[in-house]
């Protein structure tokens, strides 16, 4: 099983500082000096956000973990990443 | 006294504390060393205050450096790319290269330009020194914030948040406290109280005032996230989640050195300050003193904890 980033999931930014602290998360995305601090369900996305897990697999997760119905998980792991994607936190491993 | 004199014609030696560091200067024949007065008056005697490390600097002048006619204070720090060990502190037109030289003890190479024949008042170094100060600060488990601050009961207070957030406000609404620092300041371990943290005042905000107690070095009380609240509402302080209090120290640092391992270790020493230290938030009131809030906060840890908020939350541009 290969460890390597997949081309198009989800991957934290190498250029991103990132520490889990009671619960939540501050990701410090490094090139930008933006700093952002994510709540606990953003903190487990943004742990997931690995290069090798799908987002039906986060969604997946979310539901498992924070008792919420798949749509709704869907629509704001989707609406989520999109953001994080946008301050450069996260990007599409293999991406142009 | 401590010798602060350019140097002209003759080498020179400067002794002094700054910002928790003691600064041993070595300037060679006419080189051009002067701490600005408002500068000066920030530094303490390195045989009275105590200090967490120590500098031993060389100052030459460097031909290639372009001399400038208005140097500032802003500096930057970043590793050298071939050598990782060695960080560089860099000004408009001064340099500086740092290495450790054993536990609390750090070289200094300072270059600076060649003094112009016009110049009769040569430029301080204000900015090299800051940057080494906040530099060395960082390596030995410290922190540069960008803070105003008081002095209450012997203990310093700082005000945190971006420009225009209101920490001078806050600052001027504590009554009865002694001004400690306008802008900048720098936090440590206390190496003499076990679980403390000491604070210095560095310049900035004024080029005529000096803060009352900035020549002092004050243990840490707390750190305060500042707010401006309703006109009609009365003052308060809350006690930060661990996260947020997080957020409102980081978003306060200085220093440019920018890569993730710098930034995690820059949270992690954030974190360990925010264990030791109370980090809330005051919501100021134009008019009302809040100094008795303060005392309680900062020596009685009271106050409610602020609930955690949803999602993602951007500050406007980590300092600087």
């Amino acid at each position: 099983m290969s460890a390597a980033p997949q081309p198009g999931l989800p991957c934290r930014s190498e250029r991103t500082a990132f520490r889990v602290v009671g619960g939540e998360a501050l990701v410090m995305v490094v090139d930008r000096k933006e700093l952002h601090r994510l709540n606990d369900v953003g903190s487990r996305v943004f742990e997931l956000c690995d290069g090798r897990t799908t987002v039906d697999a986060i969604v997946e997760s979310i539901v498992r973990e924070f008792a919420v119905d798949v749509p709704t998980a869907r629509a704001d792991v989707e609406h989520f990443i999109r953001e994080l994607a946008a301050t450069g936190a996260i990007l599409f491993e293999g991406d142009a | 006294m401590l010798d602060f004199a350019v140097a002209r014609p003759g080498p020179t030696h400067a002794r002094f504390a700054f910002g928790g560091v003691a600064f041993e200067v070595e300037a060679g024949e006419g080189v051009g060393w002067r701490l600005w007065p408002e500068f000066a008056r920030h530094v303490c005697d390195p045989d009275r205050f105590p200090v967490v490390a120590r500098v031993q600097c060389s100052v030459a002048i460097d031909a290639s450096l372009p001399g400038v006619a208005s140097p500032s204070r802003a500096f930057t720090v970043e590793r050298r790319g071939d050598a990782p060990e060695t960080t560089v502190v860099a000004s408009r037109d001064l340099c500086a290269e740092l290495e450790a030289d054993g536990p609390g003890r750090y070289i200094a190479s300072v270059r600076i330009p060649p003094l112009r024949p016009d110049d009769t008042d040569p430029q301080g170094p204000d900015a090299v020194v800051l940057g080494l100060a906040a530099a060395i600060l960082e390596r030995e488990g410290g922190i540069s914030l960008h803070a105003a601050a008081i002095e209450l009961d012997g203990h310093a207070v700082l005000f945190v948040g971006p420009s225009g957030a209101g920490k001078s406000t806050a600052a001027r609404l504590s009554v009865g406290c002694r001004s400690f620092a306008f802008d900048r300041v720098n936090v440590a371990p206390d190496n003499t109280r076990s679980g403390g943290y000491v604070a210095w005042s560095l310049p900035g905000g004024s080029r005529i005032a000096v803060p009352q107690s900035a020549h002092r070095r004050l243990p840490l009380a707390a750190i305060l996230r500042v707010r401006q609240a309703h006109p009609h509402a009365a003052p308060r302080v809350e006690r930060l989640s661990a996260a947020k209090a997080l957020f409102a120290v980081r978003e306060s640092m200085w220093l440019s050195d920018l890569s993730p391992t710098a930034e995690e270790n820059r949270i992690d020493a954030a974190a360990l300050l925010r264990a030791r230290i109370p980090v809330g938030e005051i919501h100021t009131v134009l008019g009302h003193s809040h100094t008795a809030l303060l005392s309680s906060f900062a020596f009685e840890r009271a106050g409610g904890i602020a609930e955690p908020e949803p999602q993602l939350e951007a500050c406007d541009g980590c300092a600087p």
